[in-house]
């Protein structure tokens, strides 16, 4: 494996990561999988999806059980991409599921616990190897004793740190060991929660040992001042190893982790999203406007007697308008500022069963991120849209992901015969219309999921790309200015320097 | 052929070969959206999508006709979405044939509380609770509204192990619904109306509706009122009865036929026209349609099976993926179900592909033969297969003497539960 950065303004770079043949660019991300197959697509739409990522990422906690490395070993393949049907990818081995929330307190000096879906699993060093020598990961998170970003005390996070160096460096010693996972490249794992001082130990330390490469454990957006300590963390690493993070994925996120010089993400997002049947149209704060989604369970009462009562014609045509606008002015604005990222202006995602887990009852709100955005419309009936903005703003912290999201599993939608994002060239949007979609999602038909991965993973995806086009151009800095200038309207959140 | 018809009609029928031996024949279906090859099978796709498949998925599958169901579509979307949308081809963005059932099936089934009157079917809506009534006018028009090539007439259907009055009383119900339903379609030359032969297991009855349904002169005619249950040798006679008095110029339809035996005997008795949720939910529930059978994916024998699905398919899932990776991935991740779904689509095709090109090179026989062998490896096939096919001249090589052992007897039984169950509602049972 061989990483090389070729230009950093800042903090922020771009490079190529080059293994068997494949030329990954940075900052990028991988392809999600679960149980080794990416949720809903089969190969053929798969393979529809433009800008598909070279690294596909497996995690141990789906992969253990079933298939499992008795079966890997039993075939006659040479690990398990093979077996799963990407030999075209670079495989990239997590230890734990990013979309699974991590559970507390099962890991112990010598074994961390995934869980599967036939419950807990321990794992040990030794076990971490012969999985290794099985699946034959490319690359491979190594074992690591992750814990929540937030509400740990200090004994824990030095617990976590400590435990986590001593895998690593079990793991080392046993792969050195072995001539069969010579070709793995090993990622350490930068741990330390909340606890910078632990953060700052946890990467010098790792830096220390022989491993191609980081992976950032234990982020959170959810956590104040996660930027700062991604920040402070990604100081303390080499620059000549590539970085990647989990639990950071929504865009205002990525950018502002880009900013702080993570080179790699993944792409549990757009599959969150897809469960929870939305699908976003971001506006970025230039445009003055945003349409975003609440899930009303999680908005105090008298709102959702708001929401009904904004559910008009009005407010309706008023979001047509702000559409078109963009329609209009997005290429004009775009060529003029030769700003590339607006091309990507409007964000897709879109959601499935972890929403009705959670007993959301999906419903629109609308809030304009911007107020002015209203300027010139200001009429009785636009005090509401304000209030509950401001409300909205008050009383919940935003869902990270509902900046950039239209939820779909509303009645509006139903006679709405426009695609999901009339610019984008996904198979979805060149072929179905969101009264489609909204059809599949009211009748739990499986293809509302199989469109909406489609769509958000190439817009996810394209993301990713203008990301790095902007690095390349010298744009970097507007474009992240227009993401947190935006998600800060809406949100307190750290901006990074 | 169908030029000679005086009613309107926005179909021709024209057959390009008949089996010298069988009734079997193969034909270019003409529909205002797609010329169809027949003998056809339509995979159902209820709500307006086959499940989980995309429309360029079904396209490459060489699915020419699909089906929607008339009660769930008239549900949701409704009507007025789906006439704004362009009709159920707009909506769904499907480029080829599609055909709504009148929507009266689902009603007696779906709904305990179905109630049928001279006027129409009156139930409760699942939805509001709310009762509805759903008469032969109603469906026309609601079906008119989904704008499928191909409709079909509101028919009292009555399970075909009914006997006694009650099924005379519904054929003949149906032929005066037949006639609200010819005098409702308001679309009769962009849309087929199709007649629903009923009238039982009773070879008089059976005759009685043909010869006046037959006389109203719609563009199509199917067979209704089987595959509920009836025994398997019933069921051949009376699909062979109605094949032989229908007329020749025009598609015929066996209404809920999925099972790969039966589509081919049937082929052999004159059918034009299938559709049944067989393969789709099958595959749903883990299992792969094969020359030989099926395969249970789910049990535990595939779990470190590296073939894939059947060898010689050239479908998506058997060039990329494996029973094991199909195994482990069954019932975690609704991919395999699409796998799934995407294999026995195709087999159904490839099936019905073989039996056209087999009709048109005067081989149907020798294709039957050597598929029943394929299918029943030990010679020994359900008699009623047997029967059927000898009442059309192929004569299959089983060893009748062997009969007589018992051993045989039990594995004639079984083979019998496994590839030709009774009816699709016994499905789900099969599955372990």
């Amino acid at each position: 494996m061989n990483f090389a950065v070729h230009k950093t303004i800042c903090s922020c770079r771009v490079g190529v990561l080059r293994l068997e043949n494949h030329e990954i660019q940075t900052p990028g991300c991988s392809l999600y999988s679960r149980g080794g197959a990416v949720p809903h697509l089969a190969t053929d739409v798969l393979h529809s999806i433009g800008n598909l990522p070279s690294i596909v990422h497996l995690s141990l906690q789906t992969i253990i059980d079933q298939p499992g490395t008795k079966v890997i070993n039993k075939s006659s393949y040479n690990g398990i991409k093979q077996f799963l049907g990407v030999e075209e990818f670079i495989s990239y081995l997590s230890i734990q599921d990013p979309v699974q929330d991590i559970r507390e307190g099962y890991n112990e000096e010598k074994t961390v616990s995934v869980w599967t879906p036939g419950g807990r699993k321990k794992i040990d060093v030794n076990q971490f190897i012969t999985v290794l020598k099985a699946f034959k990961p490319n690359i491979a998170e190594c074992l690591c004793d992750t814990i929540p970003a937030s509400g740990q005390t200090e004994k824990r996070i030095r617990k976590s740190v400590d435990r986590t160096l001593n895998f690593l460096d079990k793991c080392i010693e046993e792969k050195e060991m072995s001539k069969d996972v010579t070709s793995c490249n090993l990622f350490g794992v930068i741990e330390g929660s909340h606890s910078e001082k632990e953060r700052i130990r946890s990467a010098k330390d790792t830096s220390q040992r022989p491993v191609a490469g980081f992976v950032l454990e234990g982020f959170s957006s959810s956590a104040s001042d996660w930027c700062k300590l991604l920040e402070k963390t990604v100081e303390s690493l080499p620059d000549d190893k590539p970085r990647l993070i989990h639990g950071i994925g929504t865009p205002d996120e990525v950018v502002a982790a880009v900013a702080c010089g993570i080179d790699i993400f993944d792409s549990s997002y757009p599959l969150t999203s897809s469960r929870r049947q939305t699908k976003v149209v971001f506006i970025s704060s230039l445009r003055k406007v945003s349409v975003h989604t609440q899930p009303l369970s999680l908005v105090e009462q008298w709102l959702s007697r708001l929401v009904a009562s904004m559910y008009t014609a009005r407010l309706m045509r008023l979001e047509q308008q702000k559409l078109t606008t963009i329609k209009l002015k997005l290429p004009q604005t775009f060529h003029a500022s030769s700003h590339t990222w607006y091309s990507a202006a409007e964000r897709g995602c879109a959601l499935d069963i972890k929403w009705s887990r959670k007993r959301f009852k999906p419903e629109l709100t609308y809030s304009p991120s911007a107020p002015e955005a209203l300027k010139g419309e200001q009429t009785s009936s636009d005090d509401s849209l304000n209030q509950l903005s401001n409300s909205t703003d008050k009383k919940e912290p935003m869902d990270k992901g509902t900046l950039y999201e239209i939820n779909l599993n509303h009645s509006r939608y139903s006679s709405d015969f426009t695609p999901l994002v009339s610019s984008c060239t996904c198979y979805c949007c060149t072929n179905h219309t969101r009264a489609y979609i909204y059809h599949l999602l009211v009748t739990k038909e499986m293809l509302a999921k199989v469109l909406l991965m489609t769509h958000n993973l190439q817009e996810y995806f394209q993301f990713f790309s203008q990301i790095r086009l902007s690095i390349e151009e010298d744009k970097f800095q507007m474009l992240k200015e227009d993401f947190l200038a935006n998600s800060f309207s809406l949100t307190e959140r750290c901006l990074v320097p | 052929m169908a030029d000679e018809q005086v009613n309107p009609c926005a179909l021709s029928y024209k057959v390009l070969a008949e089996c010298s031996t069988t009734k079997a024949r193969t034909a270019i279906l003409t529909l205002p959206h797609y010329e169809v090859e027949t003998p056809v099978f339509m995979p159902v796709g209820t709500q307006g999508t086959m499940k989980g498949l995309t429309s360029k998925q079904l396209t490459e599958l060489d699915c020419q006709i699909i089906l929607g169901n008339t009660y769930h579509l008239g549900m949701r979307p409704g009507t007025e979405i789906l006439e704004k949308a362009g009709g159920l081809h707009g909506f769904m963005n499907w480029k080829r044939a599609l055909l709504t059932d009148s929507g009266g099936f689902q009603m007696v089934s779906l709904l305990k509380l179905a109630e049928i009157t001279e006027e129409g079917v009156k139930f409760q809506s699942p939805h509001d609770g709310q009762e509805m009534l759903l008469t032969p006018e109603k469906s026309t028009e609601i079906q008119n509204s989904i704008g499928a090539d191909i409709i079909m007439q509101l028919d009292d259907v009555v399970s075909s192990t009914t006997t006694g009055p009650r099924v005379e009383e519904a054929m003949e119900r149906s032929i005066r619904w037949l006639d609200r339903c010819i005098g409702a379609h308001a679309r009769p030359t962009q849309q087929n109306l199709f007649a629903i032969i009923q009238g039982g297991l009773d070879p008089e009855l059976r005759k009685t509706c043909i010869d006046e349904m037959v006389k109203r002169d719609t563009p199509g005619i199917a067979i209704g009122g089987l595959s509920g249950g009836e025994e398997k040798s019933l069921f051949c006679k009376t699909v062979s009865l109605c094949t032989d008095l229908l007329p020749k110029s025009k598609p015929r339809y066996l209404m809920g036929v999925g099972y790969a035996v039966d589509l081919v005997v049937c082929c052999a008795l004159g059918v034009d026209m299938f559709d049944c949720v067989y393969p789709t939910r099958t595959a749903r529930f883990g299992t792969a349609l094969v020359p030989w059978g099926q395969l249970h994916l789910k049990n535990k024998q595939y779990t470190m099976d590296f073939e894939p699905i059947d060898r010689d398919c050239g479908c998506l899932t058997c060039k990329h993926h494996t029973r094991a990776y199909i195994n482990c991935l069954l019932g975690r991740e609704e991919v395999a179900c699409h796998l799934l779904t995407i294999h026995n689509i195709y087999y159904q095709m490839q099936l019905m592909r073989d039996i056209r090109e087999s009709i048109k090179q005067d081989k149907f026989p020798e294709f039957v033969q050597r598929f029943m062998k394929r299918m029943f490896p030990d010679n020994i096939y359900p008699d009623w297969a047997q029967k059927a096919l000898a009442s059309v001249n192929i004569l299959l090589d089983s060893q009748q003497t062997r009969l007589s052992d018992s051993k045989q007897q039990t594995l004639l039984t079984k083979h019998d539960n496994n590839t030709s169950g009774e009816c699709v509602s016994s499905i789900v049972s099969d599955e372990k």
